[in-house]
Protein backbone atom coordinates (compact mmCIF):
# COMPACT_ATOMS: atom_id res chain seq x y z
CA UNK A 1 0.00 0.00 0.00
CA UNK A 2 1.47 3.44 -0.80
CA UNK A 3 0.81 5.85 1.26
CA UNK A 4 0.41 9.96 0.85
CA UNK A 5 2.30 12.41 3.12
CA UNK A 6 -0.01 14.27 5.19
CA UNK A 7 0.83 17.53 6.83
CA UNK A 8 -0.29 20.31 8.39
CA UNK A 9 0.48 23.37 10.44
CA UNK A 10 0.26 23.95 14.46
CA UNK A 11 1.12 27.57 16.59
CA UNK A 12 2.72 26.55 19.42
CA UNK A 13 0.80 27.28 22.74
CA UNK A 14 3.50 26.29 25.47
CA UNK A 15 4.95 29.32 26.73
CA UNK A 16 7.88 28.29 27.74
CA UNK A 17 8.02 26.91 24.11
CA UNK A 18 9.29 22.57 23.67
CA UNK A 19 11.83 22.53 26.37
CA UNK A 20 12.67 19.21 28.04
CA UNK A 21 9.47 17.87 29.29
CA UNK A 22 6.50 19.16 26.76
CA UNK A 23 9.48 18.26 23.84
CA UNK A 24 9.02 14.40 25.30
CA UNK A 25 6.11 14.27 25.77
CA UNK A 26 5.64 14.73 21.55
CA UNK A 27 8.26 11.91 21.42
CA UNK A 28 6.70 9.87 23.31
CA UNK A 29 3.67 10.31 21.43
CA UNK A 30 5.44 9.88 18.08
CA UNK A 31 7.10 7.00 19.00
CA UNK A 32 3.66 5.04 19.35
CA UNK A 33 3.55 5.22 15.78
CA UNK A 34 5.00 3.32 13.03
CA UNK A 35 4.57 5.97 9.99
CA UNK A 36 7.54 8.12 9.85
CA UNK A 37 6.91 11.65 11.98
CA UNK A 38 8.84 15.01 11.08
CA UNK A 39 8.06 18.51 12.41
CA UNK A 40 9.66 21.29 10.21
CA UNK A 41 10.84 24.53 11.11
CA UNK A 42 11.43 27.48 9.19
CA UNK A 43 12.10 24.89 6.31
CA UNK A 44 13.79 22.29 8.61
CA UNK A 45 12.67 19.23 9.38
CA UNK A 46 13.58 17.33 12.55
CA UNK A 47 12.83 13.49 13.70
CA UNK A 48 9.75 13.74 16.36
CA UNK A 49 10.46 10.64 17.44
CA UNK A 50 14.07 11.65 18.89
CA UNK A 51 14.53 13.70 21.88
CA UNK A 52 17.33 15.35 20.51
CA UNK A 53 15.34 15.55 17.32
CA UNK A 54 12.57 17.65 18.77
CA UNK A 55 14.55 19.81 21.33
CA UNK A 56 17.57 21.07 18.04
CA UNK A 57 14.26 22.11 16.65
CA UNK A 58 14.31 25.00 19.34
CA UNK A 59 10.86 25.73 19.27
CA UNK A 60 9.25 28.35 20.88
CA UNK A 61 6.06 29.55 22.40
CA UNK A 62 4.19 31.13 19.21
CA UNK A 63 6.43 29.66 16.54
CA UNK A 64 4.47 28.14 13.37
CA UNK A 65 5.67 24.38 12.75
CA UNK A 66 4.67 21.72 10.30
CA UNK A 67 4.04 18.11 11.09
CA UNK A 68 4.38 15.96 8.61
CA UNK A 69 3.27 12.14 8.41
CA UNK A 70 3.75 9.36 6.22
CA UNK A 71 3.20 5.92 6.38
CA UNK A 72 1.16 3.33 8.73
CA UNK A 73 -1.46 4.73 11.32
CA UNK A 74 -0.59 8.55 9.57
CA UNK A 75 -4.07 10.18 9.96
CA UNK A 76 -4.24 8.80 13.22
CA UNK A 77 -0.97 10.07 14.03
CA UNK A 78 -1.66 13.20 12.28
CA UNK A 79 -4.79 13.76 14.67
CA UNK A 80 -3.05 12.64 18.49
CA UNK A 81 0.13 14.75 17.98
CA UNK A 82 -1.36 17.49 15.99
CA UNK A 83 -3.84 17.88 19.14
CA UNK A 84 -0.87 18.03 21.69
CA UNK A 85 1.08 20.40 19.54
CA UNK A 86 -2.22 22.76 19.30
CA UNK A 87 -2.74 22.09 23.33
CA UNK A 88 -0.61 24.08 25.82
CA UNK A 89 1.21 20.47 26.30
CA UNK A 90 1.52 21.32 29.65
CA UNK A 91 0.53 23.81 32.76
CA UNK A 92 2.16 26.98 31.83
CA UNK A 93 3.87 28.91 32.95
CA UNK A 94 5.94 26.02 34.85
CA UNK A 95 6.02 26.36 38.67
CA UNK A 96 8.03 26.26 41.19
CA UNK A 97 8.80 23.35 43.18
CA UNK A 98 11.17 23.71 46.14
CA UNK A 99 13.48 20.77 47.86
CA UNK B 1 36.00 -22.84 26.71
CA UNK B 2 33.61 -24.37 23.88
CA UNK B 3 30.81 -21.83 25.44
CA UNK B 4 33.02 -18.74 24.03
CA UNK B 5 32.41 -20.06 20.78
CA UNK B 6 29.31 -21.44 21.10
CA UNK B 7 27.65 -18.14 22.51
CA UNK B 8 25.84 -16.14 20.32
CA UNK B 9 27.45 -12.97 18.84
CA UNK B 10 27.16 -10.12 20.64
CA UNK B 11 28.92 -7.23 20.82
CA UNK B 12 27.89 -5.31 23.93
CA UNK B 13 29.82 -2.84 25.57
CA UNK B 14 29.64 -1.51 29.22
CA UNK B 15 29.72 2.21 29.61
CA UNK B 16 30.54 4.01 32.96
CA UNK B 17 30.16 7.30 33.62
CA UNK B 18 31.94 9.70 36.08
CA UNK B 19 30.19 11.74 38.45
CA UNK B 20 29.42 15.21 36.56
CA UNK B 21 28.69 17.03 39.97
CA UNK B 22 29.41 16.58 43.82
CA UNK B 23 26.64 15.67 46.19
CA UNK B 24 23.98 13.25 47.04
CA UNK B 25 22.87 11.06 44.17
CA UNK B 26 19.28 9.80 44.94
CA UNK B 27 17.16 7.98 42.77
CA UNK B 28 15.06 9.31 39.92
CA UNK B 29 11.41 8.71 42.25
CA UNK B 30 12.93 11.29 44.41
CA UNK B 31 12.78 13.90 41.93
CA UNK B 32 9.70 16.91 42.67
CA UNK B 33 8.76 16.30 39.08
CA UNK B 34 6.30 13.52 37.73
CA UNK B 35 7.98 13.12 33.91
CA UNK B 36 11.33 12.68 35.53
CA UNK B 37 9.99 10.62 39.27
CA UNK B 38 7.97 7.97 36.96
CA UNK B 39 10.61 7.36 34.27
CA UNK B 40 8.91 9.20 31.27
CA UNK B 41 12.11 10.85 30.33
CA UNK B 42 14.74 8.12 31.05
CA UNK B 43 16.31 5.45 33.05
CA UNK B 44 19.15 6.65 35.65
CA UNK B 45 19.19 8.87 39.03
CA UNK B 46 19.96 12.23 40.03
CA UNK B 47 22.08 14.00 41.61
CA UNK B 48 21.49 16.90 44.68
CA UNK B 49 24.77 18.75 44.14
CA UNK B 50 26.63 20.99 46.18
CA UNK B 51 28.06 22.94 43.88
CA UNK B 52 27.80 24.46 40.45
CA UNK B 53 30.11 22.93 38.29
CA UNK B 54 29.33 20.46 35.60
CA UNK B 55 31.38 17.94 34.09
CA UNK B 56 31.11 15.90 31.36
CA UNK B 57 30.69 12.10 32.91
CA UNK B 58 31.80 10.43 29.69
CA UNK B 59 33.60 11.38 26.55
CA UNK B 60 31.65 11.80 23.44
CA UNK B 61 29.70 14.38 21.59
CA UNK B 62 27.26 17.04 23.05
CA UNK B 63 24.40 16.50 20.79
CA UNK B 64 22.16 19.42 22.45
CA UNK B 65 22.89 22.16 24.75
CA UNK B 66 19.10 23.92 25.50
CA UNK B 67 19.07 27.51 24.88
CA UNK B 68 19.12 28.26 27.96
CA UNK B 69 22.18 26.19 29.38
CA UNK B 70 19.96 24.17 32.06
CA UNK B 71 20.19 21.06 30.45
CA UNK B 72 22.42 19.17 27.60
CA UNK B 73 22.11 16.14 25.79
CA UNK B 74 25.75 14.39 25.08
CA UNK B 75 26.46 11.08 22.80
CA UNK B 76 28.67 8.31 23.44
CA UNK B 77 30.11 6.32 20.07
CA UNK B 78 27.56 3.62 20.89
CA UNK B 79 25.03 6.22 20.21
CA UNK B 80 23.68 6.44 23.68
CA UNK B 81 22.25 9.50 25.01
CA UNK B 82 22.19 11.12 28.15
CA UNK B 83 20.64 13.78 29.12
CA UNK B 84 21.80 16.32 32.50
CA UNK B 85 18.75 18.66 33.87
CA UNK B 86 20.23 21.09 36.15
CA UNK B 87 16.96 21.62 38.66
CA UNK B 88 13.47 21.46 38.20
CA UNK B 89 11.72 23.74 36.07
CA UNK B 90 14.71 25.60 35.78
CA UNK B 91 13.68 26.76 31.90
CA UNK B 92 11.34 29.15 33.62
CA UNK B 93 14.85 31.10 34.95
CA UNK B 94 14.99 31.66 30.97
CA UNK B 95 19.17 31.30 31.44
CA UNK B 96 19.56 33.57 34.26
CA UNK B 97 22.36 31.76 36.45
CA UNK B 98 23.47 29.29 33.68
CA UNK B 99 26.55 29.56 31.18
CA UNK B 100 27.26 27.04 29.34
CA UNK B 101 30.81 25.87 28.55
CA UNK B 102 30.31 24.03 25.28
CA UNK B 103 28.22 24.01 22.58
CA UNK B 104 25.84 21.51 20.08
CA UNK B 105 28.21 19.64 18.00
CA UNK B 106 31.33 19.83 20.26
CA UNK B 107 33.30 16.78 21.08
CA UNK B 108 34.19 16.20 24.65
CA UNK B 109 36.53 14.47 26.80
CA UNK B 110 35.33 13.12 30.46
CA UNK B 111 35.64 15.89 32.95
CA UNK B 112 35.49 18.73 30.63
CA UNK B 113 33.50 21.47 31.75
CA UNK B 114 30.08 21.88 30.43
CA UNK B 115 27.62 24.28 32.24
CA UNK B 116 28.72 26.66 35.31
CA UNK B 117 25.50 27.67 37.30
CA UNK B 118 24.57 29.61 40.29
CA UNK B 119 23.56 27.26 42.89
CA UNK B 120 22.40 29.85 45.50
CA UNK B 121 20.55 31.50 42.88
CA UNK B 122 18.49 28.66 42.45
CA UNK B 123 17.70 28.01 45.88
CA UNK B 124 17.29 31.56 46.57
CA UNK B 125 14.81 31.63 43.49
CA UNK B 126 13.26 28.35 45.12
CA UNK B 127 14.13 26.20 42.45
CA UNK B 128 14.95 22.68 43.53
CA UNK B 129 18.60 21.96 42.20
CA UNK B 130 18.38 17.81 42.17
CA UNK B 131 19.69 17.12 38.85
CA UNK B 132 18.36 14.10 36.83
CA UNK B 133 21.19 12.38 34.36
CA UNK B 134 19.25 9.90 32.42
CA UNK B 135 19.41 7.85 29.31
CA UNK B 136 16.69 9.11 26.93
CA UNK B 137 17.45 6.27 24.14
CA UNK B 138 16.85 3.57 26.29
CA UNK B 139 15.94 0.93 23.54
CA UNK B 140 19.87 0.32 22.83
CA UNK B 141 20.69 -0.68 26.64
CA UNK B 142 20.91 -4.23 27.27
CA UNK B 143 19.57 -3.87 31.00
CA UNK B 144 18.62 -1.32 33.41
CA UNK B 145 21.45 1.13 34.34
CA UNK B 146 23.43 0.04 37.51
CA UNK B 147 22.93 2.89 39.84
CA UNK B 148 25.54 4.24 42.62
CA UNK B 149 24.12 6.08 45.38
CA UNK B 150 24.96 8.27 48.32
CA UNK B 151 27.89 11.02 47.90
CA UNK B 152 29.36 11.37 44.84
CA UNK B 153 32.56 13.62 44.05
CA UNK B 154 32.22 15.20 41.03
CA UNK B 155 35.22 12.78 38.71
CA UNK B 156 34.81 10.27 40.80
CA UNK B 157 34.18 6.98 38.70
CA UNK B 158 31.51 4.42 38.58
CA UNK B 159 28.10 6.91 39.04
CA UNK B 160 26.28 4.89 36.77
CA UNK B 161 26.85 1.83 34.58
CA UNK B 162 25.42 0.42 31.84
CA UNK B 163 25.51 -2.01 28.92
CA UNK B 164 24.69 -1.48 25.15
CA UNK B 165 22.92 -3.64 22.74
CA UNK B 166 25.87 -3.05 20.19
Amino acid sequence: MEWIEMQKQFVIQNLLGLHVRPAKAVVASASQFNCTIQIEKEGVQFNAKSLVGVLSAGIKFGDTVTLIAEGEGEAEAMKTIGDLLASPIEENPAKKVQP
Amino acid sequence: MLSKWLKPKTNRQKITLLAPLSGQSVPLSEVPDAAFSQGHIGKGLAILPSSGRLISPLSGTVVHVIDTAHAVILEHASGVQILIHIGINTVSLRGRGFSARVKTGDRVVAGQVLIEFDLGLLRSEGYSAVTPVVIVNEHLLAADPECHYGAVNVGEMGLLAFETER
